[in-house]
């Protein structure tokens, strides 16, 4: 019993150890953000919290396009999950129910796709762009980024159509269901946990992204959040505390994410590498 | 009895009747995302291989010829190569640390374990762009909070990013900080992967711990932990954004590699034909690598070595 509160303790110290230096990245942002500018900014910092102060928040969201920005980001994202699911669960199904050769391949490329560094991928893709009139254009965005997330959202996805026992589908048949209703009514409702799985990653991802939207969107009004926010570096070099609240404010939307739906995400990983 | 498994056969076979009559059935499922592999993978990339052979339109193995001694292309050969090793090592063993901490704290039942294990991969949710600038503040050589801290023990105004030694370790630092969590989830899934029974028996015959550990856990976990090291490896030769905000691939060269070059030589200097090339080259690199590490790790799961 004594060895066990002893180990316990080392735990706990680990874990401590851990946190503080894991965490304090962010502790140092929001404490960045929150204080009055000439305490944030001073030097020697203090590493608590002296003053409240919102002042910073206020200027950064009236003065800047951030809140644009921001949204931006979100309907991109939320374009990128849409158009993989629509791709992914598809093949998904395809690749794991039906044993064909050309499957095998298909699952290859897939895989492969996976392995282009984005850097490869940026110049053609903005030729492309150029002459389909995309350039400027947030669907351009959207489009380069579901070559990035397919691969893990289909990978994900195989895994969970294997899990669903043959029998259910050979019963459904039996009764007489189409190949339709064996799709839309029985494989598709029990892999939801699944869908919503690959739509948070690959929600994460699209959020992410940083090159194809610098290059593809010219316009201010149609940056997104990862382009607005490193665009400051540039124009408000020494001011560190706007850096701060706009990265703050933009990675607001993950984080709660995260927090509320991170069983989602572990859930993911688990079946998706505890395959064998 | 008898009756009842011919209708079962029967059964069966209408089943089997119904797979075989739907040949053209998969080519349906698969047709939204051959469109797409064909539109924005393999165009692009017969796109990118052919711009590397061409010089003022024509074809031309210039692009190539002059690769060969451009020393900066040479050196982001060797500076990839550093990232790659130093990284993968790296976030393997702040992985599993992690990962092992947490699975302790969870087996014992501690009070708030699992708020641990939010806080200890929470830097998953941050954006790249927003890691970057965190640590560029904290590294900030006149009035970052790190050299404030460091002052403590010397007095120093490091330039972390500046300094063309250090620079690429603080690079590594902070990659190592933002992708952690992923392989910590992945590691403690593998964990779970593993039979309690395994334990339990090795317990019984007195197995201390640590040789449970090498003993049961670390074979039992090869194959994920093989499949883990592939991906990490060829993920890290995609490396770009934390990179190019943190050090924009200086000073000297000291971090630029091949994707930051390729980003650079395209959209800084403006030779696309060039960047191309080197963008093959790099192709080939991790299609050879990956090739090499898949020989080499052996997996077992016909699937997993796909």
């Amino acid at each position: 019993m004594q060895k066990i509160k002893t180990l316990n303790l080392y735990i706990y110290a680990m874990i401590f150890l851990m946190i503080i230096v894991i965490a304090f990245p962010l502790y140092w942002m929001v404490l960045t953000s929150f204080q009055s500018t000439t305490q944030a900014t001073s030097y020697p910092p203090s590493l608590f919290f002296k003053s409240f102060s919102l002042e910073k928040m206020k200027w950064v969201i009236t003065e800047t396009k951030i809140i644009i920005w921001i949204m931006n980001s979100l309907l991109v994202s939320l374009g990128v999950v849409f158009m993989n699911l629509l791709v992914s669960v598809p093949a998904a199904y395809s690749i794991a129910k039906f044993r064909i050769k050309f499957n095998n391949i298909l699952l290859l490329i897939v895989l492969v796709t996976q392995m282009i560094p984005q850097a490869i991928m940026v110049v053609p893709l903005f030729e492309i762009f150029k002459s389909l009139r995309l350039i400027n254009n947030l669907f351009s965005v959207i489009l380069a980024n579901i070559i990035l997330t397919l691969p893990l959202g289909t990978w994900i996805l195989i895994g969970f159509f294997e899990n669903i026992p043959t029998e259910i589908e050979e019963a459904a048949v039996i009764d007489g269901a189409s190949r339709t209703m064996l799709f839309f009514k029985i494989s598709l409702p029990l892999t939801y946990p699944a869908m919503i799985t690959v739509a948070i990653i690959t929600f994460f991802d699209a959020w992410n992204e940083y090159m194809y939207s610098y290059t593809y969107i010219h316009n201010q009004d149609k940056w997104v959040g990862t382009v607005g926010v490193a665009s400051f570096i540039g124009q408000y070099l020494t001011d560190w505390q706007a850096i701060m609240v706009s990265s703050l404010l933009f990675s607001f939307a993950p984080m709660m994410i995260y927090i509320f739906f991170r069983k989602y995400i572990v859930r993911g990983v688990s079946e998706g590498f505890s395959k064998g | 009895m008898k009756l009842n498994t011919n209708i079962l056969s029967d059964c069966s076979n209408k089943y089997k009747r119904f797979i075989k009559n739907g040949k053209h059935y998969p080519y349906l499922f698969d047709s939204l995302i051959i469109v797409i592999i064909l539109f924005l993978f393999v165009y692009p990339l017969f796109y990118c291989i052919a711009k590397s052979f061409t010089v003022d339109n024509e074809f031309s193995l210039g692009n190539y010829i002059k690769l060969m001694s451009d020393s900066t292309f040479l050196n982001s050969i060797l500076i990839t190569f550093l990232y790659v090793l130093l990284y993968t090592i790296g976030i393997m063993l702040v992985g599993f640390i992690t990962a092992l901490v947490i699975d302790k704290s969870e087996q014992l039942n501690l009070p708030g374990a699992k708020i641990f294990t939010a806080f200890l991969t929470l830097p998953y949710a941050i954006p790249d762009v927003v890691a970057s600038l965190i640590w560029l503040w904290m590294l900030n050589p006149r009035r970052g909070v790190i050299n404030y801290l460091l002052s403590y023990v010397a007095n120093s105004e490091t330039g972390w990013l500046t300094n063309s030694d250090l620079a690429l370790i603080s690079v590594l630092l902070v990659s190592i900080w933002r992708l952690f969590p992923m392989h910590t989830l992945i590691i403690l899934a593998a964990f779970r992967t593993v039979p309690t029974s395994l334990y339990e028996a090795a317990s019984i015959d007195g197995a201390a711990l640590i040789k449970q550990f090498f003993y049961i856990t670390l074979p039992s976990i090869s194959n994920i932990m093989k499949f883990l090291l592939l991906l990490t490896i060829v993920w890290s030769f995609k490396r770009f954004t934390i990179i190019w905000f943190l050090t924009r691939g200086g000073p000297m060269h000291a971090t630029e590699t091949m994707s930051i070059l390729i980003f650079k030589e395209a959209f800084k200097f403006f030779n696309r034909n060039y960047a191309s090339a080197i963008s093959v080259v790099l192709l080939v690199i991790v299609g050879v690598v990956s090739i090499f590490l898949l020989r080499y790790l052996r997996f077992q799961d016909g699937k997993k070595g796909v």
